[in-house]
C-alpha cells in the first residue's frame, strides 16, 4: 500500500489557493532554500526534534535510544542525527511530548478520510484540498492516487510546487489538478544555484512544458519569495516579469510576492539548527508596493504581495 | 420617521438598556426569511456604539446574503463577539422535538446567553437548573473500585445508573419548586406580555400559564467526563497500566506525587481535535443523557432537556476534585461543549467538527466559542469572508450557535494585572454566551478567559 510522510495537515488555510483550503505539507524536498519556512520538510526520512520549553530533563530519551545518539547537550541534548536509527522510541517514552517525531505516515484513504471532514468549509468557500511540502511533487505516485479520490469526491484540488521535478511526471500530474501554485524565485541561475542549493533550468522548463498544453489549464498561480537581499531586487523581478510576459503569455491568472518574515525560527531551534536570517528584519510596504508595480510589467492581471511588511519611521 | 431616526433611537435604547437580548434573522411562517429593514437597523445601530449588547442572528440557508455578510464584517470589525451566530433550522427541530407546534415552533427566537424560546408562550427555565455530571462519575468509579469490576462497560453502566439518580433529584426538586413557585416569585412583568396568562387567569410560573413550560438543564463538566471515560477505558481497561484501586487514590490525593501517572492519562486522545475514538465517547455521553431526559416529564407534564452548556461552574476552581482526563483540581473545568482548555491542538476546525458530532437538535444548544488572536488575520484583509465562510460551513454540519471573540491576548493578561489602565475600560468580550465589560469580570473569570485556546496562526 503506499503511503507517505506528511508532517503537517493545515486545516483552513486561506494562503494556498482559493476560497478555504486544507492544505497537506509532503515530507522531502530536493531544494535546500536558505529561506525556508518548513526546515522540518526538507529531508526525505523522518526524523525527530525536540522542544527545549516542553523538556524536564528526565533523560528517558538518553536511555531509551537505541542509536546511543542523543546527550545533554550544552542548551538541553543533542542529537546526532547521522547516528539516528528512526526507531522513533525516545518519542514514545517522552511523557512530555518534549522530543516528537515530524511527520506520520499516511495511507492514502486515512489522508482522504481526514480530508474529507472539511469539505463543508470547502464548498462554502470555493476552496478545495492543496499539497505542498517539502516538494510533494517527489511524493507522485501517491499523489496521483490521492488527487484522483479527491476529484472523484468533487473536491477542488491545487498543487503548491517549486517546479523541480520530472518533466513527465510534471505533464502527468497536470490532468488531476485544478490549480498549480508555482514558485519562480530567482532568474539568474547562479544566483538559483547560490539561494537553493539547485539549478532552476528544469523548473523554467517546467514551465514551457505548461504552456505547450492546451487552453492554460490548469489554472497557473506563479509566487515569489521576497527575501532581502537575495530575491528581492528590481532586477530579478523586472526578470521575471520578462519571462511570464514571454513565456507564459496570458495563462497566469495570479502573482503574488510573499514577502519574508522570521516566524519559523522556532522551527530551526526545535531541530537544534543555527538559521542564518533569524534576525532578518520584514520589509517595508513601499518596497513591497515598489516591487508589484515592476511585477506588473509582466501583464498579468492580479499582481499582489502577501505577508506582514515592516512598520516604517514618519519623517 | 426616516430610516436614520428609526437607527438613531435603536442606538439610544441600546445605550440605555444594556444587556438585553435581541434576536434578528430566522424564517417566517411561510418558510422564507425574516430579515428585514429592522434586522439591519439593530445591526447599524450596534456598529454605531460598539457598546456591550446581546444581539443573536439566526441564519439559515435562504437567508438575505448581503444582511448576513453585513453580520460577519459587524462581528470581525468590532471582535467582541457580537452578534452571537445561531443555526435556525436547528433550533426549530429542537423545539418541534420537544413537542411545540410547527406554527409555534416557527416563532423561536435567541433568548438569552445560548437559549432560545418561543416567545409569549415559554416559560424559560433555563439556565437556572445545572449538573454537574462529574459527580456521577465520582460515585460510579467509587462502586466500580469496591465491586471490582473488570470491564468498562460495567463501569458504563453503573455511571448511567447514577446519572439517572442525578436527574431524578433534580426532577423532585424541580417538582416541589414548580407548585409554589407562583406564590414566591411570580413574574407578573412577563405574565402580561404572554398569549394565555390574561385568558386562563394564571402568572406565567403556574402551571399551564402558558403552553409550553419545559425543564431545560445545563450539563457541566461533558468534555472532562468524556476525556475521563477514555483515558480509563485505555489505561485500565485496555493497557492495564493501572487500577481502579491506584486511580482513586491518586484523584483523592489531586495526583500528587504520580505526575507520571497523571501525564499517562492526560496524554490519551482528547475531545476537540476531531479523533473519532474519543469523540464517539463523548457523543455517547450526549446520548445518555438525551435519553435520560427524554424519558422524563415535569409535574406540568412537558419534557426535560439538556443544554451543552454551562455558563458559570467551570471556573469555580478546588470544588471539583481532580479528574481522570488528567486534570488537577485547581484547574477549570471545560466551558460548555468546548474542550477542556489546551488540550485541543489540531485547530479550529478540528475542535468545530468534534462539537458538530452530536445530533444537535436533542439538546437545547450547545454553543462553540472561538477566541481568535488578530495575529489570526496578519496580512488579510478579508476578516469578514473567513468568518462567514465558516459559520456556514459549521451550521452546514449542524453546529448550532457560535460565540466568536477577536482579541489580543496580551491586552487582556495586562488588563488583569491593571484594570486601571483606561486603555481596558472599554474592552468588550462574548465571555460564555453574554457579553462584559473584561475588568469587571472575576479574577478567576479572567484567567479562565484568556487560557482557553487562541487559534494564533492561519
Amino acid at each position: 500500500m503506499k503511503t507517505a510522510q506528511i508532517f503537517n495537515i493545515y486545516r483552513g488555510s486561506t494562503s494556498d489557493g482559493a476560497g478555504i483550503r486544507d492544505t497537506v505539507f509532503f515530507k522531502g524536498c530536493p531544494l535546500n532554500c536558505v529561506w525556508c519556512h518548513n526546515p522540518e520538510g526538507i529531508e526525505f526520512q523522518n526524523e525527530v526534534w525536540w522542544e527545549k520549553g516542553k523538556c524536564v530533563g528526565c533523560g528517558k530519551c538518553i536511555e531509551s535510544c537505541t542509536g546511543n545518539c542523543i546527550s545533554f547537550g550544552e542548551n538541553g541534548i543533542d542529537i546526532d542525527r547521522k547516528q539516528c536509527k528512526h526507531c522513533f522510541v525516545c518519542g514514545e517514552v517522552c511523557r512530555h511530548g518534549a522530543i516528537q517525531r515530524i511527520a506520520e505516515e499516511y495511507t492514502v484513504s486515512q489522508l482522504c478520510d481526514l480530508i474529507m471532514r472539511d469539505k463543508e468549509y470547502f464548498e462554502v468557500s470555493g476552496g478545495g484540498v492543496t499539497a505542498s511540502g517539502g516538494e510533494a511533487m517527489c511524493q507522485y505516485e501517491f499523489l496521483v492516487d490521492f488527487f484522483k479520490v479527491m476529484k472523484q469526491n468533487g473536491i477542488n484540488v491545487a498543487l503548491d510546487t517549486s517546479g523541480y521535478c520530472d518533466s513527465e511526471k510534471f505533464k502527468g500530474i497536470m490532468k488531476y489538478v485544478d490549480t498549480i501554485l508555482y514558485d519562480i524565485k530567482v532568474i539568474d541561475e547562479n544566483a538559483h544555484i547560490q539561494f537553493t542549493g539547485q539549478s532552476n533550468k528544469l523548473i523554467l522548463k517546467n514551465l514551457e512544458i505548461y504552456k505547450k498544453t492546451d487552453g492554460c489549464k490548469p489554472l497557473l498561480w506563479i509566487r515569489t519569495p521576497i527575501i532581502p537581499n537575495m530575491t528581492d531586487t528590481e532586477d530579478n523581478i523586472s526578470k521575471i516579469a520578462d519571462f511570464i510576459k514571454k513565456n507564459l503569455n496570458g495563462c497566469v491568472k495570479r502573482w503574488e510576492l510573499c514577502a519574508f518574515n522570521n516566524s519559523c525560527v522556532g522551527k530551526y531551534q526545535k531541530l537544534l539548527s543555527d538559521w542564518k536570517m533569524a534576525d532578518e528584519n520584514l520589509l517595508t510596504k513601499t518596497k513591497m508596493e515598489r516591487l508589484v508595480d515592476i511585477a506588473k510589467q509582466s501583464e498579468i492581471k492580479e499582481v499582489m504581495y502577501s505577508g506582514l511588511t515592516k512598520k516604517e519611521e514618519m519623517c | 420617521m426616516t430610516r436614520d431616526e428609526a437607527r438613531d433611537y435603536l442606538a439610544e435604547m441600546f445605550l440605555k438598556l444594556r444587556g438585553q437580548f435581541f434576536s434578528l434573522g430566522g424564517r417566517k411562517k411561510d418558510n422564507t426569511d425574516a430579515t428585514n429593514t429592522v434586522s439591519y437597523l439593530v445591526m447599524e445601530a450596534y456598529d454605531m456604539i460598539d457598546d456591550y449588547n446581546n444581539l443573536g442572528v439566526m441564519w439559515h440557508p435562504d437567508m438575505d446574503g448581503e444582511f448576513y455578510e453585513y453580520v460577519c464584517d459587524v462581528l470581525a470589525r468590532h471582535g467582541a463577539g457580537i452578534p452571537s451566530l445561531v443555526n435556525y433550522d436547528v433550533i426549530y427541530n429542537t423545539e418541534l422535538r420537544s413537542g411545540v407546534s410547527e406554527e409555534d415552533a416557527c416563532e423561536v427566537a435567541y433568548s438569552g446567553c445560548q437559549w432560545y424560546c418561543i416567545p409569549g408562550k415559554e416559560y424559560c427555565d433555563q439556565d437556572t437548573n445545572a449538573i454537574v455530571l462529574t459527580d456521577p462519575m465520582f460515585r460510579a468509579l467509587d462502586e466500580a473500585e469496591k465491586n471490582n469490576i473488570d470491564s468498562f462497560e460495567t463501569l458504563y453502566d453503573i455511571f448511567e445508573k447514577e446519572l439517572k439518580r442525578t436527574c431524578d433529584a433534580l426532577r423532585v426538586f424541580k417538582d416541589a419548586q414548580y407548585d409554589i413557585l407562583h406564590l414566591i416569585w411570580p413574574e407578573i412583568v412577563t405574565s402580561l406580555n404572554c398569549h394565555t396568562t390574561i385568558e386562563r387567569g394564571l402568572d406565567i410560573t403556574e402551571h399551564r400559564g402558558v403552553d409550553y413550560q419545559f425543564t431545560s438543564t445545563n450539563i457541566l463538566g461533558i468534555p472532562n467526563v468524556a476525556d475521563s471515560f477514555f483515558a480509563i477505558q485505555k489505561q485500565i481497561f485496555e493497557k492495564k497500566a493501572y487500577t481502579l484501586t491506584e486511580l482513586k487514590s491518586a484523584l483523592a490525593t489531586n495526583w500528587e506525587n504520580r505526575e507520571g501517572m497523571r501525564l499517562d492519562f492526560l496524554n490519551e486522545h482528547k475531545y476537540g481535535n476531531d479523533y473519532d475514538d474519543v469523540d464517539s465517547m463523548y457523543v455517547r455521553i450526549t446520548e445518555t443523557i438525551a435519553d435520560i431526559m427524554d424519558s422524563m416529564t415535569n409535574n406540568r407534564g412537558q419534557q426535560y432537556r439538556a443544554s451543552l452548556f454551562q455558563f458559570q461552574g467551570h471556573t469555580t476552581s478546588g470544588v471539583i476534585g481532580a479528574t481522570p482526563d488528567g486534570r488537577l483540581a485547581q484547574e477549570p473545568l471545560a466551558h460548555g461543549c468546548n474542550p477542556t482548555a489546551g488540550r485541543n491542538k489540531n485547530g479550529l476546525f478540528a475542535t468545530a467538527n468534534s462539537t458538530a458530532k452530536v445530533d444537535n437538535k436533542k439538546f437545547l444548544g450547545g454553543s462553540l466559542q472561538v477566541e481568535l488572536q488578530p495575529k489570526f488575520f496578519d496580512g488579510k484583509n478579508d476578516i469578514y469572508k473567513y468568518v462567514e465562510n465558516f459559520s456556514k460551513a459549521y451550521f452546514k454540519k449542524n453546529g448550532v450557535q457560535i460565540n466568536l471573540n477577536i482579541m489580543d491576548l496580551k491586552k487582556l493578561e495586562d488588563a488583569i494585572e491593571h484594570p486601571e489602565n483606561p486603555d481596558y475600560q472599554n474592552i468588550i468580550v462574548k465571555v460564555t454566551g453574554y457579553t462584559s465589560r473584561f475588568i469587571t469580570l472575576s479574577k478567576s473569570f479572567q484567567k479562565e478567559f484568556v487560557g482557553r485556546t487562541n487559534y494564533n496562526d492561519m
